[in-house]
């Protein structure tokens, strides 16, 4: 009975194996109708500068918040993935609660953007971003919301500003401890990753260069997502989750080249936010401690690409700003998507943002 | 007990994941193995240098712009760009400004007509009275 049951189940397995081979060419329609629904709140350009744009998303209700929220993604990925799908949009769940939504899109650098710093970076394009954005909605301050390495430049902002123009700071899953033992750091290491030499030959870092190297960070990823993938290739709603997912992570953008070495060489390398809290910057090196505003910093306990002990750290960094550290079971896209450690999704992560901001 | 042979071959390959992903993990943390891809990698960026060298000779030969003359056009767009948004913003400060004063200059041109309007209200209420005055 038992060999029975088993092996209609392997049966089974075989022809989701048999159909999943033929649905290849439907896969790949699938993948582009899920290109098509990707950021699907409605937006206007506020400006542009070089390769960067900042977005005005269109306001879906009343406006209850005066303060803007400003989001700041990573350098590395593209910003698509805080406006993924309907239902899995933390813009969209933003503008639900009534706030007024910016976000900066760093694009992919050009080749005059190659030599320009972090400082520059920061004090240029993020000062401009605020300016223009307190200007449009006739604010003072914003509130900033730094996504992953986003995070840290928002950090770095309010360090080198002393938080000009700024509210109230949120970061999701931002890593500031780079010797977290984790793998990105020990490929970062100074004994066999000459970063100056590689930015003196590649100038900016070509997005390729990461979607190369990101896969080996959980080796077996790809077998797992084609397991699944076999499993639900009928389900078209999984579908497109699962290729919008997919779309992000593997379409990334190029990074800067001056900006790369000083995040490799300070951040990875010498761990100046941990060891001397503080970040020689190219004009002078300044201390974290000239971050003074209220700040909420969300943390996922099974995030590979951002160690939880390398996010929370933050509290022990900031010692003249009211940090408040909340650690959920979720993954390194939870807060982004609103989705837990199981997929499941929830609105928690949200209505915590919301509670902070308001 | 049973012997299973498909319960086996599907315990089989979530071994071989398992083991895989520790493996391929064990390799990467290996000092050894990352000098060799730094060294690697080195190589390639030499070999790069070297080409896009001896290409730009042979472009330069032929008068033909190279990546790097393009450079120096490349920057000066960039900061003609900055400038221009620069301007914009001073622009847009000195309309502000601007906008500010006008109302300021309306402001004191509203409260001097009040101001001048006053007095002859003041004389009527005096006419008026005066008579009761007299009385």
């Amino acid at each position: 009975m038992e060999d029975n049951a088993s092996f209609d189940e392997v049966k089974k397995e075989y022809q989701e194996f048999y159909d999943f081979l033929n649905a290849q060419e439907g896969l790949k329609e699938a993948r582009e109708e899920a290109r098509k629904v990707m950021s699907p709140s409605k937006k206007e350009l506020l400006f542009q500068e070089h390769s960067i744009s900042v977005y005005k998303y269109i306001p879906t209700e009343k406006t209850l918040h005066a303060t803007p929220l400003f989001i700041v993604p990573s350098l590395v990925n593209k910003s698509s993935i805080m406006d993924l799908l309907k239902d899995q949009s933390f813009i969209e769940a933003m503008l639900k609660r009534g706030f007024l939504v910016y976000m900066i899109d760093w694009g992919e650098p050009t080749k005059a953007q190659r030599d320009c710093s972090l400082e520059y970076y920061l004090k240029h394009y993020l000062g401009r971003a605020i300016r223009r954005i307190n200007k449009d909605a006739s604010s003072s301050k914003v509130h900033l919301l730094g996504y992953c390495l986003g995070g840290m430049l928002t950090t770095l902002y309010c360090a080198l500003t002393e938080s000009k123009g700024v509210d109230k700071m949120v970061t999701m899953v931002t890593p500031l401890n780079f010797s977290d033992g984790g793998m990105l750091s020990w490929w970062a290491n100074k004994d066999h990753f000459e970063v100056e030499r590689i930015v003196k030959s590649m100038g900016n870092i070509p997005a390729d260069f990461f979607s190369a190297s990101f896969p080996w960070l959980v080796p077996t990823s790809k077998i797992k997502q084609t397991k699944l993938l076999m499993k639900k290739h009928t389900d078209k709603k999984f579908l497109e989750s699962f290729y919008a997912l997919d779309i992000w992570a593997t379409e990334n953008v190029g990074f800067p080249g001056k900006v790369y070495q000083d995040v490799i060489k300070y951040g990875y390398q010498e761990n100046q936010l941990v060891e001397d809290k503080s970040w020689p910057f190219e004009s002078e090196k300044l201390s974290l401690d000239r971050v003074k505003i209220d700040v909420l910093n969300l943390c996922a306990s099974f995030d590979h690409i951002s160690p939880v002990g390398s996010c929370e750290v933050m509290e022990k960094l900031l010692d003249n700003a009211n940090v408040e550290t909340q650690t959920f079971a979720t993954g390194h896209l939870g807060f982004a998507t609103g989705k837990d450690a199981r997929g499941v999704s929830t609105s928690e992560y949200w209505d915590k943002i919301e509670s902070f901001l308001s | 007990m049973n012997f299973d042979p498909f319960s086996m071959q599907k315990k089989m390959f979530d071994e071989w994941e398992k083991s895989t992903a520790e493996y391929v993990d064990k390799v990467m943390r290996d000092p050894s193995f990352m000098k060799t891809i730094s060294q690697n990698m080195g190589s390639t960026l030499d070999m790069q240098d070297a080409i896009k060298e001896q290409t730009n000779k042979v472009l330069k030969s032929m008068n033909v712009p190279t990546e790097d003359s393009l450079d120096g056009l490349y920057k000066t767009v960039h900061n003609l760009e900055t400038r221009m948004l620069d301007f914009e913003e001073k622009i847009d400060d000195l309309s502000d400004m601007f906008k500010k004063l006008v109302e300021i200059s309306e402001s004191i041109q509203s409260e001097a007509k009040t101001s001048k309007a006053k007095p002859k209200a003041v004389k009527q209420a005096t006419k008026k009275e005066s008579p009761k005055k007299s009385k």
